[in-house]
């Protein structure tokens, strides 16, 4: 897959329709995001992380083992899918969509290539509609994601409408995009469509509330207030966070005023969040921000019908909830 | 709604309400303690009976769960590996 993805940038590149192509970089054994400006560097490109995979696994699952039950078929699954995805599209994620917000703010006349997954497609997609890209200047290379992160993740739908196809060998093939039904003979995962709600959220839902609030008051006590949720965030793109206004949440204080510093922002997160997971990912503390945002999709898509990302409605029609980055 | 004096605020407000609800219901508070009602500066009556009302159910569903203040030394560091 990797070597397709390079041919994919190598010909945007010399044909000058990008001025960059925005990937990940491996030099000196670590992982980064990386703008490739010329062709000579593209040998540096990688996927993700494919091969330390499995310390950093465990450790995540070690975070979360106190709270949600650990899955023993993702255990098998990571067994499985370790051999196959050698040279397919790793477990780590970054927020690439932020940086090329960043970039293109700065150059916006140039034009920038774009490596995306599923969930970073929906974030450019929401970023499109809220009028912080441009979408004639970006070009997505789309990669799915590996089936048991995407079981991880409990994404509904771990590839982009576009994706570098593993399986067939001519150069800079793409597949379109395909539907539910179709997926079992050419979707690159099985279980498509997860159920809803997502298991992490049926098992709080199926608490009772009192034991629910305490379930979040436990997690929310430990914040830090580092802001690594908000940092992290590709959605997050205001020049002035209701975060660190003391009118909405009283500043200088550990833990941050709860629950209003958590809802605060996964109100704020109502039209935007992707569900990409990274906050949560990002959290020191540990906290299951996902599941919350999760939650706060559900609600999202049963209020109005749309879930944020998977549609490419503007906001107006998904509420008048705040729609620019100043307010 | 739609009469409102900022023109659809009304209609803003109640999809705030209406997201708001089921998310402080999932992290446990009682979707209850959340009330919205539309009424007019003419409609005075309807207004005070509709907060006695309130603070009557209010009343019954008893404090507020964010009234308890958690104890920093009560939560659990064990469950959480760096």
């Amino acid at each position: 897959m990797i070597e397709h993805v390079k041919t994919i940038a190598k010909q945007l590149l010399e044909s000058g329709q990008i001025t960059g192509f925005l990937s990940l970089k491996k030099e000196h054994g670590q992982i980064g995001p990386h703008l490739f400006q010329s062709v000579d560097q593209l040998d540096y490109l990688c996927l993700g992380d494919t091969t330390g995979t499995e310390n950093r696994e465990s450790s995540t699952e070690e975070r979360y083992s106190g709270t949600v039950e650990s899955k023993p078929e993702i255990e098998t699954n990571r067994a499985s899918g370790k051999q196959e995805n050698q040279s397919g599209a790793g477990k780590s994620r970054y927020p690439l969509n932020k940086i090329l917000v960043r970039i293109s703010r700065n150059y916006p006349s140039d034009c920038f290539g774009i490596l995306v997954r599923g969930c970073d497609e929906r974030g450019l997609k929401r970023l499109f509609a809220l009028n912080q890209l441009d979408p004639d200047k970006v070009v997505r290379v789309g990669i799915a994601c590996p089936q048991d992160l995407a079981d991880e993740c409990e994404c509904l739908e771990p590839w982009p409408d576009k994706w570098v196809n593993d399986t067939e060998k001519t150069d800079g093939s793409e597949k379109e995009k395909i539907d539910g039904t179709e997926k079992s003979d050419k979707a690159p995962h099985e279980p498509v469509r997860q159920k809803l709600p997502c298991e992490s959220v049926a098992r709080l839902e199926s608490l009772e509330a009192r034991d629910r609030f305490d379930w979040w008051m436990e997690h929310f006590a430990r914040c830090i207030k580092c802001y690594g949720c908000r940092d992290i965030c590709p959605m997050c793109f205001c020049k002035e966070c209701s975060l660190q206004d003391d009118n909405l949440v009283r500043t200088g204080e550990i833990p941050p005023e709860y629950p209003v510093f958590h809802l605060a922002r996964a109100v704020h997160m109502a039209e935007r969040c992707i569900d990409c997971g990274l906050c949560s990912e990002a959290c020191p503390a540990a906290i299951p921000l996902r599941t919350l945002y999760k939650k706060a999709g559900d609600i999202m898509s049963n209020e109005s019908g749309v879930r944020p990302g998977y549609s490419d409605l503007t906001p107006s029609d998904i509420g008048n909830l705040p729609q620019t980055g100043e307010y | 709604m739609g009469e409102c004096h900022y023109l659809e605020g009304n209609y803003t407000a109640q999809k705030r309400i209406n997201f708001l609800k089921p998310l402080i219901n999932f992290v446990g508070i009682e979707k209850e303690r959340l009330h919205a009602k539309w009424v007019s500066s003419a409609q005075a009556s309807e207004l005070v009976n509709d907060i006695t009302n309130f603070i009557d159910d209010l009343r019954e569903m008893g404090p507020s769960p964010l009234k308890s203040k958690i104890n920093p030394d009560s939560i659990k560091t064990d469950r959480y590996k760096p």
